[in-house]
């Protein structure tokens, strides 16, 4: 099974759970890159492009109990959102002392260097390295087809926030 | 339920001036004041049992109004929690981050409104976070959406320290939407700390 295939796959699996709640822009149109074309469309929600907007209502939804995965493009947008991961949805469960414990996954992609073309010094950044010193919540790389059910399997079943880094040129 | 009066409120805030002063309180804290009849108005006429509220770090007289008792409150703000007072069973939430709730409670709007709840979320921010583009962001959500959120400005005139016309000459606003309501008010107590000018020797954090 290919890259982009076993990714498809892995969202079909979480669109299982009817909690689950897929956030992002132009979704309904064009299903991040494919990958969401299983999923049902009431799980679906169309955001506009404001990354933290789109961070802060997931883990508006999850702390009433949804599962929510953000969809964020490209990593560099992720910028935008930093505040709500870093400030919110890193620090919730502490600072609460436990009272509350949103879980969303973010599923990131790398943008295009070599496939079909470069998108440009704005829209290829890989955070990865960085991201990890900045949050405690996992981030799973995922370098190659052999790993894609691992990460999505540790996002299912952990019950805890975590960033899920794809790649464009893999697909 | 029986609601804080605004004198309790007043002692409240002042009795935590009193540690602060006392230097029980090595802890950033930013006390309420100024505001109590409106807030008590909003928390009476308008907020209901399953509500959800959003505060700020100004956040003790909103966390007394939504119920949360006096000595609990007092013992969170002694152990250094005043900018983080949390409360599931009573939906109150709150952050130190300008705006950083706005999103948030669209997404819980969001969620109740699907689910067909008829409760509301209650989001209180500064005029120093009216101007910060996350809020705008969640106004127009919300609005577009048509969801159950209401934006409460606290208009004290001042971001940290700032007037309106010392930061934007012009006083320049955008004209609201109905899902935000503002209040001005003069504020009690500076943006952090009682204001005294008294050298505070702070004491071992508990």
């Amino acid at each position: 099974m290919t890259y982009k295939e076993q990714i498809t796959n892995s969202n079909t699996e979480l669109a299982k759970d009817p909690k689950t709640r897929f956030i992002g822009y132009g979704l309904q149109k064009g299903r991040a890159l494919g990958t969401l074309n299983n999923v049902p469309d009431g799980q679906i929600i169309e955001m506009p492009v404001a990354e933290n907007l789109m961070m802060g209502v997931a883990i508006g939804m999850a702390l009433t109990g949804l599962k929510p995965v953000v969809f964020i493009e490209r990593m560099d947008f992720l910028m935008n959102a930093m505040d709500a991961i870093v400030n919110h949805l890193d620090k919730i469960k502490d600072i609460s002392n436990d009272e509350f414990d949103p879980v969303v996954i973010i599923r990131c992609i790398v943008g295009n260097i070599t496939k079909p073309l470069y998108t440009g010094a704005t829209h290829v950044q890989n955070f990865t390295a960085p991201l990890r010193d900045m949050v405690e919540i996992p981030i799973y790389n995922v370098l190659n087809e052999n790993f894609v059910k691992t990460a999505y399997g540790l996002a299912m079943s952990r019950k805890k926030s975590c960033i899920i880094v794809e790649y464009k040129d893999l697909m | 339920m029986e609601y804080c009066t605004k004198e309790q409120l007043i002692a409240f805030e002042k009795k935590v001036s009193e540690h602060w002063e006392n230097g029980d309180l090595p802890y950033l804290i930013h006390l309420s004041g100024g505001n109590e009849d409106f807030l008590i108005d909003l928390f009476k006429q308008d907020i209901k049992d399953g509500d959800w509220i959003f505060s700020t770090h100004r956040n003790h007289h909103h966390a007394l109004l939504a119920g949360i008792p006096e000595p609990e409150l007092m013992e969170r703000i002694l152990h250094g929690n005043s900018m983080f007072v949390f409360d599931s069973n009573r939906h109150f939430f709150t952050s130190s981050i300008l705006a950083g709730t706005c999103g948030i409670a669209a997404g819980v709007a969001y969620s109740l409104k699907a689910s067909g709840s008829d409760n509301w979320v209650y989001c209180f921010l500064g005029d120093g976070a009216e101007e910060q583009g996350h809020f705008y962001e969640a106004v127009m959500f919300v609005e577009g959406q048509d969801l159950p959120c209401m934006f409460i400005i606290e208009d004290n005139n001042r971001s940290v320290d700032t007037t309106l016309e010392e930061r934007n000459p012009n006083k320049f606003r955008f004209e609201m939407p109905s899902c935000v309501i503002r209040n001005e008010y003069t504020a009690t107590y500076p943006h952090a700390g009682n204001g005294t000018k008294k050298h505070i020797i702070f004491k071992e954090k508990k």
